[in-house]
């Protein structure tokens, strides 16, 4: 009879521990999709991206990278001055992005019509005016297959550039000051720049359902730790001792000032252009600092490489994992525990749960490049420990 | 048959290689003395990557600026041979970071100058009559080395001698106006200056020489 009680004890405990285990496992893959989806960084985005970085450098399997499908347009020398004012009173002059040039740049793309797509990351904030402001916005406004940038907090100086505009924003925070998080759909459910190239050249989008976001009938991710496959390390890459090849090109010194012997339709066949201030316009990330552009157009890869996609093998391996970190922690059991030999006991003394984790981080990212989120699986199996050890000093007091 | 199929086949190979080759056109230059294949650089000129470019004898940073006509990329080809720029594993794992003004960055310099010669200072040094110190590092003619020391309530800067990667430090260094400062322990910040983009970039401070007196000779 007591052998019996105690059979019946031991599976009551197994079947509790079972769905206790499942449950949680369960409940960090979701809460890992729903806060993955805010704009919000995790502090380790920034460190994982980082580890890994320097583990693929160390093994030499990284190195600068642009696709000849990208053409990186660099405005940081095309300057222009024009009038500034602060609540209507002049007061002096500020430094933008030359729109005469731009407007040049602009009127021979639309005559060519031969790109795949302009991207041009330069802010038409409002009350800054030229005289070229005019010709331009109707430039834009009527040409195919380009986005300009916008921001959440800021207005245009045209209303009517609105439709060929999209976000060019991240969020940081308290803890986490540096870009490592991009959201596609952001305010409002608006997209951003990668976002409308995407859905402008590949014909699909994220739409939003509830809690839950869709993209070609699949469930996907609105924000992603982002990998910058695509860098440009140095102005030039060195052929051989005595050849440089651009890693871009100069709007003014480049592109238009050799347009009667390399005609500006020639260099936009086919491309992507990227049109921003690479020396300036930079962001901390886990490279160090990356032009603002570079990070949209990696954006833009991601998306086209589906890496927004929900990735339902990786969440069974996920689920198992979390399944059996979960059990033990139920079962109070460690890993070196249950090692027969000290010398394997010693070994997995070291195993702790965010150890596993970043192991598990590591072959994901190696094998797929997908970079998966540590810091909500350790952050609940710290609270599960916490809220039990609560309850059992608690239980115990009452003795 | 067989002679006709050798020169056919010799005849494919050639066009192959034709194939293969890379034209540019020259887009610029900033030196019309520049030979491509024996004649005088010209922008709208097409040349391949077989064709030999004579650079002009004494005229440092001649540059030509073409097109890949097959890539449809720009690039430079450069009188002065570089060298690539690979880290080692410890540059991987760790970084120097600079909190001085001097540390901007200059575009176009070996950045590999600086960091080199940072490790070939040690910290304290005996000057008795010249001192030469090795770096292995040879300085571009835009770059010079500029040692700084307060005497007094002055401060004092002055560019070092560098020949074939030997840095000298004599007692020139204490010389102003051909009058001779008699310092004793003096502390010597390195910089390199560009005078190219009239910049200067950190190296090392906290050099510690000890001047032994002329008269202790």
């Amino acid at each position: 009879m007591t052998k019996f009680t105690f059979l019946l004890s031991l599976r009551r405990h197994f079947t509790i521990k079972l769905c206790g285990a499942i449950l949680l496992s369960i409940g960090i893959i979701a809460a890992s999709y729903f806060i993955g989806n805010s704009d919000i960084p995790m502090p380790d985005e920034m460190k994982v991206l980082r580890t890994f970085d320097r583990f693929m450098k160390f093994s030499g399997q990284y190195e600068d990278n642009l696709p000849d499908s990208i053409l990186l347009v660099n405005v940081c020398y095309d300057k222009q001055l024009v009038d500034y004012s602060v609540h209507d009173i002049p007061v002096g002059q500020f430094v933008i992005t030359d729109r005469e040039k731009l407007l040049q740049f602009l009127t021979a793309a639309y005559e060519a019509d031969n790109y795949r797509y302009i991207m041009m990351d330069v802010f038409f904030e409002h009350n800054i005016e030229s005289p070229q402001d005019s010709a331009l916005f109707a430039t834009i406004r009527k040409m195919n297959r380009i986005v300009i940038a916008n921001h959440v907090d800021s207005h245009l100086s045209d209303t009517l550039l609105k439709k060929k505009s999209a976000y060019a924003d991240y969020t940081v925070s308290w803890k986490v000051t540096k870009f490592a998080h991009f959201q596609f759909l952001r305010e409002g459910n608006e997209p951003t720049m990668p976002l409308r190239i995407y859905e402008d050249l590949a014909g699909k989008t994220i739409k939003k359902w509830g809690p839950f976001y869709f993209s070609d009938g699949r469930l996907c991710k609105n924000a992603i730790t982002l990998n910058l496959p695509i860098r440009v390390e140095d102005d030039y890459s060195l052929e051989t001792p005595n050849i440089l090849e651009k890693r871009y090109e100069f709007l003014g010194a480049d592109i238009l000032a050799h347009d009667s012997i390399y005609p500006i339709s020639m260099q936009l066949e086919d491309k992507i252009v990227i049109i921003g201030d690479f020396m300036t316009d930079v962001h901390d990330t886990y490279l160090g600092p990356q032009p603002g552009s570079l990070i949209c157009i990696n954006a833009y890869h991601a998306l086209q490489q589906g890496d927004h996609y929900f990735h339902w093998g990786w969440a069974i391996v996920q689920f198992i994992i979390y399944f059996i970190i979960g059990y033990f922690l139920m079962s109070r059991l460690t890993f070196a525990r249950m090692m027969p030999n000290i010398f394997l006991r010693m070994l997995f003394f070291i195993f702790s749960v965010p150890s596993i984790l970043l192991v598990v981080a590591l072959i994901a990212y190696v094998t797929t490049g997908y970079v998966y989120n540590m810091y909500i699986p350790t952050f609940l199996y710290w609270l599960y420990q916490f809220i039990y050890n609560t309850y059992r000093k608690a239980k115990m007091n009452a003795k | 048959m067989k002679i006709h199929s050798l020169i056919l086949l010799i005849f494919t190979f050639f066009n192959f290689s034709i194939l293969l080759a890379d034209d540019y056109k020259v887009l610029f230059t900033n030196s019309n003395d520049v030979l491509i294949d024996g004649k005088k650089v010209q922008v709208g000129a097409t040349f391949n990557d077989k064709s030999v470019i004579t650079w002009t004898k004494g005229v440092e940073r001649q540059a030509i600026k073409a097109v890949n006509t097959k890539t449809n990329k720009m690039c430079l080809f450069v009188s002065q041979s570089m060298e690539k720029n690979s880290l080692t594993a410890l540059e991987i794992l760790t970084a120097n970071k600079h909190l001085s003004t001097h540390a901007a960055y200059q575009e176009g310099m070996d950045i590999s100058i600086p960091i080199k010669l940072r490790k070939s200072f040690e910290e304290n040094y005996e000057l008795l009559d010249t001192l030469i110190i090795d770096t292995n590092v040879k300085l571009p003619s835009s770059l010079s080395l500029i040692a700084t020391y307060t005497y007094g309530d002055a401060r004092i800067s002055k560019p070092l001698k560098t020949d074939n990667g030997q840095i000298v430090i004599d007692r020139k260094l204490f010389s102003i106006d051909g009058k001779a400062l008699q310092p004793r322990d003096v502390t010597l910040t390195f910089d390199l200056y560009n005078k190219d983009i009239d910049m200067y970039t950190f190296i090392k401070g906290d050099v510690q020489l000890m001047v032994i007196p002329e008269t202790a000779k």
